[in-house]
Parts: structure tokens; C-alpha cells; sequence
């Protein structure tokens, strides 16, 4: 199982590195050229994606809305790219902004989606169209689905992006206290989780 | 990028397979459907919004500017802000001092973040912002109510240098 794991975390990147043919691309989608930004999409279009999904817990018309409007904030914000990070990152950065904002204006809308574990193990124990309960086919990506949004948030971005508590508690508006509670609480639903339905 | 070796971490520790796990979850998914003609539909309709670009000599006149409210601050304690309270007329005159030079550096705060540009900040240093206007506002009204106060006026030297440098910060990002 490590090995598999191992394998497909060295495997080659599906975006070349940010060459200079991927330079030339940015420049000229940063002057208007939409031809070398829709380039520019087809090359990112998959990390993007992937990023939004495993944040928003889904794979469906959310997540491909969110990679979307990814890319039109990216357009606005092509001018003022400067070069100083790769170009993969800054749109890696600013795809998770985007996916960020989505949680958090739906946080501020309690009707949409809380936090409430209860809503959460309602929505595990739905039934599937066989007759049997989604619960038992969990697997772990299912089960960081289910997470609560914020919590979600908390782990996918430390424990599969890799990214710091400062830096998560600043994109999200929290404190690192709270960056790092919230990283105990999913590590510990996601446990329960996955040992119920193991 | 973390480690996830600090003491945080080991408190709550997760299994050496389910940490590999959660990092192997790290990989590109394409969308089920091409998003392109909606984004190129959606990008022609929305016309960039091109910030007007600075020329280089701005940096230095704002910054000079910044040094403006510093130098003013110091030639008004030099000046007018020091020594013994003074009596009657005397006491009016340098209320109204405090007053001035207050008004002074707003004018002066004003010039240089018309010089920094209206650029719009970052949706995280946004209250940062909005704090510092409203400090700033709440100092004005305070030395309103007791224009004889040097510390208000301090106050508010303070608050519009960093809120100019904030500016700054985010104008040459």
C-alpha cells in the first residue's frame, strides 16, 4: 500500500515545470491574448480542479463552478502577475481563495450548510440506489468529504496540501489556535469515521 | 509546506498509512466537462479592470510624504507642543495649534494616499483597513471634543503613518 502511495506522490507533475514556454504563455494571457490563456486553462485545468473538489467535499457542478470562477478571478488578475512564485502557484493559491470564499459565504448563510455533525452523519447514512447505506462503501475520500465544511478545510489544506497553520489561519480568517483545533477535531471525526465503517 | 512533525501534530497523531493516504489524495482531477467556452464567455463579457500603472517615481514621492507627517510631528513639538501650559489667550492659541497641525496632517495623509493610488487591498487586509479608518475617524472626533491633547494628536500621526504604510505595502506588492 506504501508503495503505491510512494509511487504516485514522485510521480511526474502533469503540468510541465513553469519554463519559459509557459512564461511566454502568462505574458501573453496577461496582454489579453485569450488563446494563450485558454492554454495556459488546459494545463492547470486538472490541479485546480482537484483542489476545489477536495476542499468543497465533491466533485460535482460545485466544484466545476468554483474551478471556473478560478479562472476568471486568474484572468482579472493576470496584470498584476509579477513573476515572484511560479505561475502554478499563484493560481494553486488563488484557486483555494476562490473555494475558501465559497465556505465561508455559505458559512455566513447557516440554512446552506453548518457545521453540524448531525447534518453530516445524515447525509453518510443516506440510503444509495442499491438499498444500502453509502456508509458502508465509505472510503477515506469519502469520509474527508463528509467532514464539516471548515474543519474540511482545515485538514485537506494541512494534511494534503501540506500547507502551515499560519498560513491557513490567515486564509481563513481564523487564529492559529483555532487553524490547529480545528485540525485535531477532523483528524479525530475522520478516524471515528473511518474505524465505523471499517 | 509543513512538516507535520511539530508538537501539535503529535498530540493527535494520525497512522504512518493514513497520513501517506491523505497526501496521496493531492493529485489533479480533471473536470468531468470542458469549462472553457464558459469561462471564455464569461471573461468577454467581464473587461479586465486594469489598474492604472504607477510610474516609479511614486514610491519616493510617497515616501516623502510619509517623512512629511514624521518631520511635521517633530517641528510641532519643537515648536508649539512643548513646555509649560500657558494661561488665558495663550492656551487658546495653542488649542488651536493642535488643531491645525491636525488638520495639516490629514491634508497631508490625504495627498500621499492619492499619490499610493486607490489600489484595492487584498480581502484579508481589508479589516485591517477598515480598522485603522475608523481609528483614525474615532481620533479626529476625539480631538474635536479635547483639541488641547498632544497624545491624540500623536494618535493619530501614528495611525495614519501605518495605514499609509499598509497602503504602500499592498500598492508595490
Amino acid at each position: 500500500m506504501l508503495t503505491v502511495v510512494t509511487e504516485s506522490l514522485i510521480e511526474a507533475p502533469a503540468v510541465p515545470d513553469d519554463g519559459s514556454e509557459e512564461r511566454s504563455l502568462v505574458a501573453a494571457a496577461a496582454r489579453g491574448e485569450m488563446r494563450a490563456f485558454e492554454a495556459l486553462y488546459r494545463r492547470h485545468a486538472g490541479r485546480v480542479h482537484g483542489v476545489i473538489a477536495r476542499l468543497v467535499g465533491g466533485h460535482g457542478a460545485r466544484a466545476e463552478d468554483l474551478t471556473q470562477e478560478a479562472f476568471v478571478r486568474a484572468w482579472q488578475a493576470l496584470p498584476a502577475f509579477r513573476f515572484e512564485s511560479a505561475f502554478s502557484t499563484w493560481l494553486h493559491r488563488l484557486a483555494v481563495n476562490t473555494a475558501l470564499m465559497e465556505l465561508r459565504s455559505r458559512r455566513s448563510r447557516p440554512q446552506d450548510e453548518g457545521d453540524s455533525d448531525e447534518e453530516v452523519f445524515d447525509l453518510i447514512g443516506s440510503a444509495d440506489s442499491a438499498g444500502h447505506t453509502t456508509a458502508l462503501s465509505m472510503d477515506l475520500e469519502r469520509a474527508v468529504a463528509s467532514l464539516p465544511p471548515r474543519a474540511r478545510a482545515v485538514l485537506v489544506l494541512y494534511d494534503v496540501e501540506g500547507w502551515k497553520h499560519e498560513e491557513i489561519a490567515a486564509e481563513l480568517g481564523m487564529a492559529v489556535g483555532s487553524s490547529k483545533a480545528q485540525l485535531h477535531r477532523a483528524r479525530n471525526l475522520l478516524r471515528d469515521r473511518l474505524e465505523a465503517h471499517a | 509546506m509543513n512538516t507535520n512533525h511539530n508538537d501539535d501534530t503529535r498530540r493527535d497523531d494520525l497512522p504512518d498509512a493514513l497520513r501517506w493516504q491523505l497526501r496521496a489524495m493531492r493529485r489533479d482531477e480533471a473536470p468531468e466537462h470542458d469549462l472553457w467556452a464558459g469561462i471564455a464567455q464569461r471573461i468577454q463579457e467581464q473587461p479586465r479592470q486594469v489598474a492604472p500603472q504607477r510610474p516609479r517615481w511614486i514610491a519616493p514621492v510617497a515616501l516623502a510624504a510619509t517623512l512629511v507627517l514624521a518631520v511635521g510631528m517633530i517641528g510641532f513639538w519643537r515648536s508649539g507642543g512643548e513646555g509649560p501650559a500657558k494661561p488665558g489667550a495663550e492656551s487658546g492659541q495653542r488649542e488651536s495649534l493642535v488643531q491645525a497641525e491636525a488638520q495639516g496632517m490629514r491634508r497631508q495623509y490625504q495627498a500621499a494616499m492619492i499619490e499610493v493610488g486607490p489600489g484595492r487591498p487584498p480581502a484579508e487586509l481589508q479589516p485591517a483597513f477598515d480598522e485603522l479608518d475608523r481609528n483614525a475617524a474615532l481620533i479626529l472626533d476625539a480631538l474635536a471634543h479635547n483639541p488641547d491633547s498632544r497624545l491624540l494628536l500623536e494618535q493619530l500621526r501614528r495611525t495614519y503613518a501605518r495605514r499609509l504604510a499598509l497602503a504602500q505595502k499592498v500598492a508595490y506588492a
